[in-house]
């Protein structure tokens, strides 16, 4: 099956182990990738102390919590949005709004959660950017419906997450890629790539559930 | 399972990965709290997630690190200008942009140079604030017009601009306008088409006016302020009064 259009892979994680080698391609897009999107990366766990460092209101462990996580929530929002002064703008509204606001994060892995408030503040931002009349805001139903646990997110250390996703068949990976990286619906995707919204929606699932798989993680079905 | 459990099952996974519309995830949310299986699907598809975001980490400008602790101090409600002051810096008149459809010329736009006092300002606070100290004298400003069909609804005056570290934009000297209209502030990034819209204010008694810019004010950012109707537009709809770069 031939696709129109393919994202690149990020850049890989690095481990502690070391960058493992991939066959072909995927490990030639990665060696381009450039070093600063390969010299930080957050702490994915850390044990309750973001909670109690957001809930201080003390300025010095609020800069920890930004120098943890500043570079999760602008590379993300880089990504999405292809504009590093928009990125910008959007790592600053979600930590100023997290100093006025803390109590929207209400638990569960950090690193998880405002991986994906950054996401969607990005994308919140793209679809609102002809009509943006201020800096984007954090509603609550930015965030995750439910705390995204320590003990699971755990198993996505490291380059594991996206050597999971390479090991995918095209057919899953790609609209895996596209939807997560550029920040589309899965119907948005569908109608890139041409294929039903059925279609596109069972490869995703059928990928992600084969991630899941072969990094461990746990779920009842 | 049944098809309706797969769907479900489907759909949680989808969400957990972030890529569900809203008009379909706002829903499942609630079953998402009463489904165990569902909750389940979405958590697995959620930590993927967290963990293909991790792998775009990008390291963030120093500057950001600035702007943002200079925020949040600034919620803090410290406003001890003199101990924060980092920069000092010229607004100078902006020059030519894409934006062509602003004349910068004849007479709308006089030069303009004004001081900057880094300062703490407070990031969401809209009402004028007691203005930060001058390091420097506002020099000119000719004339402007700012139009309210049929007849001005205001124009001349000196304008003097304070802008501080959360990117504030203090002015005096500005005139009061209609109860319909507001002054507007734009920021006009290098080679864009188009200006962003960013709050509108009124002006006090005394003149004063304040309007905290979301987006980043960087070198070669342009900002402008235009008489706008209530609420605010999207595009602007009058030539702005006064405009300015940094250096």
């Amino acid at each position: 099956m031939q696709h129109a259009a393919r994202p690149a892979l990020p850049a890989r994680a690095s481990s502690a182990v070391g960058p493992q080698p991939l066959p072909g391609r995927r490990q030639a897009v990665r060696d381009k990738a450039p070093e600063k999107h390969r010299a930080k990366r957050p702490a994915m766990t850390d044990a309750g102390g973001d909670l109690a460092r957001l809930r201080s209101r003390d300025p010095a462990a609020f800069a920890e919590l930004y120098d943890a996580y500043a570079c999760l929530v602008f590379g993300l929002a880089k990504r999405i949005l292809g504009d590093e002064a928009q990125a910008e703008d959007v790592t600053q509204s979600i930590f100023v709004r997290l100093w006025t606001n803390p109590e929207l994060f209400r638990g569960g892995n950090f690193a998880g959660w405002i991986a994906r408030v950054a996401r969607n503040a990005a994308i919140d931002v793209r679809r609102s950017a002809a009509v943006r009349l201020r800096a984007p805001d954090l509603p609550l139903q930015l965030a995750a419906p439910i705390a995204i646990d320590d003990e699971v997110i755990e198993r996505m250390q490291g380059a594991a997450v996206t050597d999971a996703l390479a090991a995918l068949p095209d057919e899953q990976r790609t609209p895996i890629e596209i939807a997560y990286f550029e920040g589309l619906s899965y119907r948005q995707v569908a109608e890139r790539l041409g294929e039903p919204v059925g279609t596109i929606k069972s490869r995703i699932r059928a990928g992600l559930r084969r991630m899941a798989q072969g990094l461990g993680s746990v779920q009842a079905r | 399972m049944n098809a309706h459990d797969d769907a479900m099952l489907e759909l949680a996974s989808l969400h957990g990965l972030g890529v569900l519309p809203p008009e379909e995830a706002e829903p499942l949310d609630a079953h998402l709290q009463a489904c165990d299986q569902c909750r389940a699907a979405f958590m697995e598809s959620a930590a993927i997630a967290a963990g293909l975001g991790r792998t775009l980490a990008a390291g963030a400008p120093p500057a950001l690190r600035s702007r943002v602790l200079s925020a949040i101090q600034a919620q803090r409600g410290v406003s001890d200008a003199g101990a924060v002051t980092t920069e000092v810096t010229t607004l100078r008149r902006s020059r030519p942009t894409p934006w062509a459809r602003w004349s910068l010329s004849g007479g709308v736009i006089a030069a303009l140079t004004v001081a900057i006092v880094v300062a703490l300002s407070s990031q969401h606070a809209r009402a004028p604030q007691p203005q930060p100290t001058a390091l420097a004298q506002a020099r000119i400003y000719k004339s402007w017009t700012a139009a309210c069909s049929p007849k001005p609804c205001a124009s001349g005056g000196t304008v003097v601009a304070f802008v501080s570290g959360a990117i504030r934009l203090n002015l005096t000297g500005l005139r009061a306008l209609p109860k319909h209209k507001v002054y507007q502030a734009w920021v006009i990034r290098p080679n864009a088409l188009h200006p962003i819209p960013e709050p509108t204010f009124t002006a006090d008694a005394g003149g004063n006016g304040s309007v905290v810019f979301a987006a980043k004010i960087g070198k070669g950012t342009v900002v402008a302020i235009t008489v706008e109707p209530l609420g605010g537009s999207k595009a602007p709809t009058t030539k702005p009064f006064l405009t300015a770069s940094l250096d």
